[in-house]
């Protein structure tokens, strides 16, 4: 029995940019091909139909490459964690594997049943009893029926549905929903298994128990194929990794140095947005507008920091009318708008600082934050006040959109999984035995 | 013990795989067939009564506007035989040629995240038109029966013209649901499709009221074929063969024309729908 569970030679996919070309020219371009095609194909020493189509589409600007030249090989039982950033092939990757589109060159070889979770809950009819959803998701999955009904009482515990499986799926919960959709896939025992990690988009709980099985699968000696974005899933589950970048193998090997490979080649530039009145809450006056902010130190060319790295931003801020006794601010909140922390120009390290006057004029205004943010996604706002002697009233408050922090440092440091919450704690932890112990009976 | 599966660039490779996945598959294909028939009527007060009574209306209005009003000839059969008759496979086939025709479309989001031979999809709306079919056959056979004009020969012809009609909106589907996943055009020109097919099919008019040359051409139409069939069981007199004969090789010529050209396409839809 052959070890190997996957080969892939040569793989490449090509793409039309902006998906299928407008159905007009499409439609007369198809046709006027075809013609062409009858005629060539006629004459001797022309190039055949597909020639020209090769050649128009090789040398055509619209089409790129989302894949190429991608070779590797996976062995029985591994569990390989595919990378990368956003457009660099993973699930280009993956949809090939499974069948879904057909590679443009190359072949694949592998051993056994794929089963692939691109999401959960595919063929689900809202119409249908969980019953029937069961057998009908598991068909669509792959499974056999014999299978499914093998299963079924194990799959309906797990979902935890039982007083609901003879009712139509379009009265459960979103929560009954997923579970059951999830209890389906997770039951599949398939030899390779792909897995993309937008399966993982629901609560905290149901994303561990998606890991959960994933962690069980490999543990079976199964073979696991995940796409991920996150550094700390991929350590936690594969042992190898193959790293994509614009659809080519850019690392491929033992999982820590393919990450560090990752990690550090992540290079830190500058990531701007532009912000528009839109942005500016409408209660505020027009004494003063943000044109732009940017993320001095950002990795890529998104509003994106790495763990524990500090933050360094610049706001290009425009004044109208001479504003006093000007105090500048920002705060970062949850996505569900639960404030974190807030910052002030007129306290820097918990100590009291002259306020601003600024004329009218285009400004500059820097500021730094010490980031103990954890991994994930925040909001950011900014805002000004004047303070006068009767209180403070805002002159901005602006929305300047997410920030995204990694979930690995500049170093390649992950933090633990089993560290929850909103920001990275700091503690120190002793223990000493006590000089009066309880008597024991010996 | 493991089977090895190969995916290819090349589309001589990929045939052999896809004769072997629809093996394979043939358990979704039922699924389907079942999908399609438990959603139809779910939330529907009279439920699979629909099925009896679409024929039943649809032949009693023609029966009495073509019968009552127009005086149309029916080669001596009762208006109500004369068109339950016709409609029983007429409407079976409409509705399968437009609901395979939209079946890549219906089922994109299948398609997009799943691999299966996409074939099933428009096999198994063909094949769940055969249920409405049966209900409404039985319907045809009780009232050719209670109005005393039942033949052995209807029950004898039926699956031959069934095959006809199958393959007819089979390989007219297959290529219309690959043409509309790329053109939507397709399903605006479908209904327009399945009128004008209805108009130059025998169904409101008897096939003897054609010109001659324009019963020469009548082979084209395989569902020609069929209704004229089923009329000429019900009257009891000899069927016309060269007619069937005909119509069932343009049905063979039609399933693989379109079973080819839906081929050529499959690989396809995904990146298409």
């Amino acid at each position: 029995m052959s070890d190997i569970a996957i080969q892939i030679f040569g793989l490449g996919k090509r793409y039309r940019y902006g998906g299928a070309a407008p159905l007009s020219t499409n439609l007369r371009a198809d046709i006027s091909d075809w013609a062409k095609g009858l005629f060539r194909r006629n004459s001797k020493g022309h190039p055949t139909l597909q020639q020209v189509h090769e050649h128009h589409l090789s040398a055509s600007p619209e089409y790129f490459w989302a894949l190429k030249d991608v070779s590797f090989e996976v062995n029985q039982g591994e569990v390989i964690g595919i990378i990368g950033r956003n457009g660099a092939g993973k699930s280009t990757l993956l949809k090939i594997l499974s069948r879904i589109t057909p590679p443009t060159t190359g072949h694949i070889e592998y051993h056994g049943r794929i089963a692939s979770l691109l999401e959960v809950g595919t063929g689900f009819h809202r119409e249908l009893t969980g019953r029937e959803n069961i057998f009908l998701n598991g068909s669509i999955l792959g499974m056999k029926r014999a299978e499914i009904a093998r299963k079924f009482d194990e799959i309906v515990a797990f979902a935890e549905v039982e007083k609901f499986i003879d009712t139509p799926v379009k009265f459960y919960s979103s929560g009954m929903y997923v579970r059951l959709a999830f209890a389906v896939a997770a039951h599949l025992e398939p030899e390779i298994l792909l897995v993309d990690e937008v399966l993982a988009v629901g609560d905290i709980e149901f994303q561990r128990k998606c890991i959960g099985k994933m962690e069980d699968v490999a543990r079976e000696g199964r073979t696991v194929l995940v796409v991920s974005h996150s550094m700390s899933t991929v350590k936690a589950l594969c042992s190898k990794a193959v790293l994509l970048e614009s659809g080519r193998i850019k690392a491929s090997g033992a999982v820590d140095g393919v990450v560090a490979g990752y990690v550090s080649a992540s290079k830190v530039g500058a990531a701007k947005t532009v912000l528009t009145d839109a942005d500016h809450d409408s209660g505020t006056t027009n004494q003063v507008r943000v044109r732009s902010l940017q993320l001095l130190n950002a990795p890529g060319n998104s509003f994106t920091v790495h763990w524990q790295q500090p933050i360094s931003m610049v706001a290009d801020v425009e004044v109208f009318e001479p504003l006093r006794d000007l105090v500048f601010g920002a705060s970062i909140k949850t996505i569900y708008d639960t404030d974190i922390l807030t910052i002030h120009s007129d306290i820097v390290d918990s100590k009291p600082q002259s306020s601003w006057t600024l004329e009218p004029g285009r400004y500059e205004i820097a500021f730094k934050l010490r980031n103990d943010l954890r991994p994930g996604s925040y909001r950011l706002r900014l805002g000004a006040a004047c303070l006068q002697h009767l209180g403070r009233s805002n002159v901005l408050n602006v929305n300047a959109g997410t920030l995204q922090v990694l979930d690995f440092s500049e170093q390649g440091l992950t933090p633990r999984p089993s560290c929850t919450g909103l920001v990275n704690g700091y503690s120190t932890w002793s223990y000493e035995r006590c000089p009066h112990q309880p008597k024991q009976t010996s | 013990m493991n089977t090895i599966t190969r995916i290819s660039a090349d589309r001589h490779e990929r045939f052999r795989q896809f004769l072997a996945d629809l093996w394979d598959y043939r358990e979704l294909f039922w699924t389907f067939v079942e999908r399609d028939i438990k959603v139809r009527y779910k939330q529907t007060a009279l439920g699979v009564i629909w099925v009896i009574l679409q024929p039943l209306f649809m032949a009693g209005a023609f029966a009495g506007i073509f019968g009552g009003i127009a005086r149309m000839p029916t080669d001596g059969l009762p208006y109500a035989i004369f068109y339950l008759g016709a409609l029983v496979s007429w409407n079976t086939f409409a509705t399968a040629l437009s609901s395979s025709a939209m079946s890549m479309e219906n089922n994109a989001h299948l398609i997009s995240k799943i691999y299966f031979p996409r074939l099933v999809v428009p096999g198994a709306v063909v094949c769940t038109s055969f249920v409405d079919f049966a209900i409404g056959w039985t319907l045809l056979n009780a009232a050719a029966l209670w109005m005393g004009y039942w033949h052995w020969q209807l029950v004898a012809v039926t699956p031959l013209l069934l095959a006809i009609q199958a393959m007819t909106v089979l390989g007219f589907g297959l290529a219309l649901g690959a043409l509309n996943a790329q053109y939507r055009d397709v399903k605006h020109g479908v209904t327009f499709l399945v009128q004008v097919w209805m108009l130059a099919t025998p169904v409101i008019y008897p096939a003897s009221r054609l010109p001659a040359w324009a019963q020469d051409w009548l082979f084209l139409n395989p569902m020609a074929g069929v209704v004229t069939g089923y009329r000429a069981a019900l009257q009891g007199v000899a069927l016309p063969w060269e007619l069937i004969g005909s119509c069932a090789l343009m049905a063979v010529v039609y399933l693989a024309v379109g079973a080819w050209f839906f081929r050529k396409r499959e690989a396809k839809l995904a990146d298409i729908l």
